[in-house]
């Protein structure tokens, strides 16, 4: 037995002494081609340990903030095709306004008031029951219903034989009554700003006119950031337009004296005057709203950028490093073969001369 | 854990039969290193299933103890005894592994080994699964509680319930206190899903825990872009709330926080074994290196001691024929 010191070396460990090494270096490889090859940690949770819990964190924000970009655009559209909605209308408000100016009581005067009247009711329905996917975005939450009711349908709607019935019980004819010319033009005045405008309020508008919910739809669109995202066609603004253009329409072609006509018409210039005063003032609180969700897309966006650079700094490999770890484990493994077999050469009687 | 202590039970076994021999061959002067070598490697293997310590008493017969003092092996091989439990039930306990009459394992070991495989399979059943386990419990308990449905009546006068998740049966909200199995028995509620004849937007109107009751309903009118539910439910998943702190991970928290925190608490036990793991692997090198070293030879100073005892032999053998020679030439001198 040789004496054992701080020097000797089995030759049983010095054979196998690189057995270890070359395992632990192979095993590193495996991992770092996967990592290579994927761009990750081979073992996200191992490598991450207490943080996985942040990432996680982070990956959840970025995944809210996606969503709420991509709810913004939804948004967004449907907040434009309000806006040419209230465009349309307004514009077509604006016309009915300039010829009821220009409009002097006369022969067939009274058909064109009722022309004017049509068409303008006519436009305002159709704009007011505007659609963007599948919503009509003048329903307030109660998307899935057209919020205005065709008002010249068969039979007649809601809307027109209320407002008959109301002419007849007032004056005890029908508009359409030669009788109806005996009215006078302060009747008139009294009976549209009386029970004929009370039509066009509260509980009669809902049932005769609107299917809109008054609640306006409201979405988060930014961390935090709740906004009402639409408005509805209870706003002051269409039962003025409304209440302008079916007065035009019912009483403009009947048989009333031009002094009542010329009560009509300035009745109706004036609603339809504050109604675009309103659409106005609907479009501005709109436009302001369309601009906080491009400003809170705006922000999400640099904000999802650092969310995800903290990410891939978390769990994005260095493809560099990775590289030259490669390398360097290949040549690692390559130097263990090399010194295995020198050291199997490494043997006394290898240059002892054969006896 | 039963295949590791029939293992343990076979070696000590043969563990016996070599150290009798070694007993039996010192008493007689035989030759005992080959049993001695079997012996050492039983004890390689055993330590690998616990962690165990070693004494050698005068009359060559050695002793075996886990690291914890309970006796394996004194002259006779103690048994190793343990009762597996086909499937384990929620939160209960499985059987302690039991040496000598003394449980080596489990909560209620008084001398629980430290190390060795037996040991690792013992914490993950006992300690960590069920904090695991615990933990999940909870995020489902906490779960059902942030999507629960309250009275929307003016006057609420019945109790909250649970509305997206659920389980199967519940009639009320599940205590924080008592989440055990929770997370197993999860289930969406039947009523939204659309597969077993649920109806799916009760997500927007709410009354999913009792479709036939309109006081759960938050979205009285039915309006199709009614958002407040499910916007307060989405509040719901990032409000504080309250879990049961015996899971390892506090007692306010939100949830996704806590779900959070248990997937770090996880990744953190994980790393810190795999560093214990690597730790040991040098350890193991480095001893194995040492223990090599100490009781193997180098043959390169064996076959140097063959080499000059072979030139002794030789030059011994020549001084020998040299006398020899002498002699001849005395005796034929003579």
């Amino acid at each position: 037995m040789t004496t054992v010191g701080a020097n000797f070396v089995s030759t049983h460990y010095l054979a196998n002494s690189q057995v270890g090494p070359v395992m632990q270096a192979q095993s590193q490889l495996t991992n770092l081609m996967t990592e290579m090859s994927t761009g990750e940690y081979a073992n996200l949770g191992l490598q991450l340990g207490d943080q996985s819990g942040y990432e996680l964190s982070l990956k959840e924000q970025v995944g809210l903030l996606q969503t709420m970009t991509s709810g913004n655009g939804l948004i967004s559209t449907s907040l434009s095709t309000t806006q040419n909605a209230l465009q349309a209308i307004q514009s077509s408000a604006q016309t009915t306004l300039q010829n009821l100016t220009t409009w002097m009581p006369g022969a067939n005067s009274g058909a064109s008031l009722q022309n004017m009247g049509q068409s303008a009711l006519q436009s305002l329905i159709s704009s007011t029951n505007a659609t963007s996917g599948d919503q009509y975005v003048f329903g307030g939450i109660n998307s899935a219903v057209a919020p205005m009711t065709d008002y010249s349908s068969t039979p007649a709607s809601a809307a027109k034989t209320a407002i008959d019935e109301a002419f007849q019980t007032t004056f005890g004819v029908l508009p359409s009554d030669p009788a109806a010319a005996n009215i006078s033009a302060s009747d008139m005045q009294s009976f549209l700003s009386g029970p004929f405008a009370a039509l066009f309020q509260g509980a009669s508008w809902s049932t005769d006119w609107s299917s809109a919910s008054s609640v306006d739809t409201s979405a988060e669109i930014g961390p935090g950031q709740t906004v009402t995202t639409s408005t509805n066609a209870n706003q002051p603004g269409f039962q003025q337009l409304a209440q302008a253009y079916a007065m035009l329409s019912e009483f403009g072609g009947s048989e009333l004296s031009s002094d009542a006509q010329q009560a009509v018409a300035t009745a109706a210039a004036s609603l339809v005057s504050r109604g675009v005063d309103s659409m106005i003032n609907l479009q501005a609180a709109l436009g302001s709203t369309q601009s906080a969700v491009t400003d809170a897309n705006n922000s999400m966006s640099s904000q999802l950028k650092i969310l995800q650079d903290q990410i891939g700094n978390l769990d994005n490999v260095n493809a560099t490093a990775t590289a030259a770890q490669i390398t360097s484990l290949t040549n690692q493994i390559q130097m263990a073969y090399e010194l295995t077999s020198r050291l199997s050469q490494l043997n006394l009687a290898q240059y002892l001369p054969v006896a | 854990m039963a295949s590791s202590v029939n293992t343990i039970n076979s070696l000590l076994n043969q563990f016996t039969a070599a150290n009798n021999a070694v007993v039996t061959g010192l008493q007689t002067g035989a030759n005992v290193s080959s049993a001695e070598d079997t012996r050492d490697s039983i004890v390689t293997q055993l330590a690998q299933q616990l962690g165990v310590s070693t004494t050698v008493a005068a009359n060559g017969s050695e002793s075996i103890y886990t690291d914890s003092g309970v006796t394996l092996f004194q002259v006779t091989p103690r048994s190793v005894s343990f009762t597996p439990t086909a499937t384990l039930v929620d939160g209960a306990n499985g059987g302690a592994v039991i040496v000598d009459g003394v449980p080596i394992t489990g909560p209620n070991s008084p001398m629980p080994i430290q190390s060795g495989a037996l040991a690792g399979y013992a914490a993950l059943r006992d300690t960590i699964a069920p904090e695991y386990q615990a933990q999940l419990d909870q995020i489902a308990g906490g779960l059902i509680n942030a999507f629960a449905e309250s009275d929307q009546s003016a006057t609420p006068t019945l109790p909250s319930l649970p509305g997206l998740f659920t389980t199967p049966g519940a009639a009320s909200l599940p205590s924080m206190t008592a989440t055990t199995g929770l997370a197993a028995a999860l289930e969406v509620n039947p009523n939204i899903d659309p597969s077993q004849g649920g109806n799916p937007t009760l997500l927007r109107d709410g009354g999913i825990s009792d479709p036939g009751n309109p006081a759960y309903t938050y979205n009285t009118t039915g309006a199709a872009s009614y958002a407040g539910r499910i916007q307060q439910l989405i509040g719901q998943i990032s409000a504080t709330q309250s879990f049961d702190p015996s899971a390892g991970l506090g007692s306010s928290s939100s949830l996704s926080d806590y779900a959070n925190a248990s997937v770090s608490w996880l990744q953190a036990s994980n790393q810190q074994a795999s560093d214990g793991s690597s730790y040991q692997n040098a350890l193991v090198t480095q001893a194995t290196s040492a223990l090599s070293n100490a009781t193997g030879v180098n043959l390169d100073a064996e076959m140097t001691n063959m080499l000059n005892l072979e030139n002794s032999y030789a030059s011994t053998a020549k001084l020998l024929t040299t006398v020899n020679s002498m002699f001849s030439a005395l005796l034929q001198a003579a």
